[in-house]
């Protein structure tokens, strides 16, 4: 049995004991640099013990059967996870480009992720693809380098672009993934840029403005967590609102590049 | 024949999937459904606020009434003009009104329900007193809403007790702590807001706006009342 702790910036740290090498390999490669074994305070432990085929995992006080242990950690992992006070948790990637941050936010499969590897592999550095961590108070973004996973068809999009990449292939079925580690990572905070609701499509490429009220409204739906809804929360989100936000539809992921080289 | 064992027909009828045709004694559905009128009840497997249920109250009472929410299990009615509220179970729901005189009965109208639970809620405020919820702004703004009958004398105002946030002169956001809500409202909205900041009439709203904006009074009068029932249902602006 191997303790092993998912310990990131800024949220719940969880310890996960598991009797699979495999499972703990697949543990690095779907955290990173986040899981580690040295000991840090864990609000909850996940067990993992494997029982032939099957896997026995104990968390939160359940017990289940399960085949695919790597989905239940992540599902229980984003059930369970608070964030500080001090930031707001996007749903969406991240990159860098001269100095500042560019958010993309969008639901799943709305293409963050290969648009991330994309720019990262254009020369922006890579903050997160998945959990933007923002700063409450100055908006900057905290670093949250998790690898990069993708699915099937974000490597097939990349590679139509010209971009190979050295992958580690780890699930199967619908939860096949592609990890990659991108080597330009940002590791210190930065002011934020702009934020970007995307949109992949077929045809289009367009930067559209947005009213307040409808930045107000995407920025309510962006959150990776569920957020008590007060007033201090709702003057938050309105301080954030006046921010330079823009929906951006695009079907050439070069046309992103130059988005956002162009400011 | 025996109240109880009528009550018993209805409902054996109406859960065989046949439908029933009743008819309307009282004014506590007016005007949506008069005395007198006949209205067709099936049955249906779910109910949905807005609909007009027919079911067994205190006492063995069948009423005819709206359904405004559903909570805990619970459906709570109230006759669109009544200010008491009815809370029973599923069982105790004999099955909805379809037709009015053979004619479908349409969706309530958008504030409706809103609108209709203030008036209950004054209503308890008030001490179950009819007369003095009569005499409240919410409840003859309702009237007015419902019966489509204008009344010159009602007073609008900003409501204070919210939370306004304002991003910017294009976008605020109004909180309600008490349910939760949040509005939000474009330079319009915020106009106007900001012209119900001292207590007026509809006219001398209008007047205002007509001051900011290079229109008639008649010609913003329509997106103005629309305008004002969304903000008195979800209590942006209070009335008196």
């Amino acid at each position: 049995m191997k303790n092993l702790y998912f310990h990131a910036p800024y949220q719940t740290c969880f310890r996960i004991n598991c009797d699979c090498d495999e499972i703990n390999a697949n543990l690095y490669l779907h955290f990173g640099k986040y899981i580690s074994e040295n000991k840090f305070p864990a609000e909850y432990e996940i067990s993992i013990t494997q029982n032939g085929e099957q896997y026995v995992m104990e968390s939160g006080g359940t017990v289940r059967e399960t085949s695919n242990p790597l989905l239940e950690i992540d599902r229980f992992i984003f059930e369970k996870t608070k964030y500080d006070n001090s930031v707001f948790a996007i749903h969406g990637a991240a990159v860098e480009y001269n100095g500042k941050a560019y958010l993309f936010s969008a639901a799943t499969t709305g293409g963050k992720t290969t648009l991330a590897t994309y720019l990262t592999n254009r020369g922006m550095g890579y903050i997160t693809d998945d959990c933007i961590l923002l700063d409450r108070e100055n908006f900057c973004i905290y670093p949250y380098n998790t690898p990069i996973h993708l699915r099937p068809g974000g490597v097939e999009a990349l590679k139509k672009c010209g971009i190979s990449l050295r992958l580690k292939e780890y699930g199967s079925g619908i939860y096949q993934r592609f990890t990659y580690n991108p080597e330009n990572c940002v590791t210190q905070k930065i002011p934020l840029g702009k934020i970007f609701f995307i949109s992949r499509n077929e045809n289009e490429n367009k930067v559209e403005k947005m009213t307040t009220v409808e930045k107000f409204t995407e920025l309510m739906k962006s959150p990776i967590t569920l957020y008590d809804t007060n007033a201090e929360y709702i003057r938050f989100i309105s301080r954030l609102a006046v921010q330079q936000c823009f929906i951006l539809k695009y079907s050439d992921l070069d046309f992103v590049k130059e988005v956002i080289r162009n400011g | 024949m025996d109240n109880n064992l009528a009550h018993k027909i209805l409902f054996a009828h109406l859960s065989s999937g046949k439908p029933v045709t009743l008819k309307v004694k009282g004014i506590s559905m007016n005007p949506t459904l008069s005395e007198n009128d006949e209205v067709t009840v099936e049955s249906a497997d779910e109910y949905f606020p807005g609909d007009i249920l027919v079911f067994l109250y205190k006492n063995n009472e069948l009423l005819i009434h709206r359904l405004l929410f559903i909570k805990n299990g619970r459906y709570y009615c109230k006759g669109d003009n009544a200010m008491r509220l009815e809370d029973v179970d599923r069982t105790q729901i004999a099955g909805k009104a379809v037709l009015r005189n053979g004619v479908p009965i349409p969706e309530p109208p958008e504030h409706l329900i809103e609108l209709s639970y203030l008036v209950n809620r004054r209503f308890r405020k008030n001490g179950y007193s009819s007369d003095l919820t009569k005499q409240s702004g919410i409840y003859r703004f309702y009237k007015k809403y419902i019966d489509k009958k204008e009344d010159k004398t009602m007073i609008y105002q900003k409501n204070d007790s919210l939370d306004y946030i304002q991003a910017d002169e294009t976008g605020l956001a109004v909180f309600d702590a008490e349910s939760g809500n949040t509005y939000l409202f474009d330079e319009t909205g915020i106009d106007i807001l900001k012209c119900l900041e001292t207590p007026c009439t509809l006219d001398e709203l209008l007047d205002r706006l007509c001051e900011i904006y290079d229109a008639t009074p008649d010609f913003i009068r329509a997106d103005v009342e629309e305008f004002l029932e969304q903000t008195v249902a979800n209590k942006v602006v209070i009335v008196s």
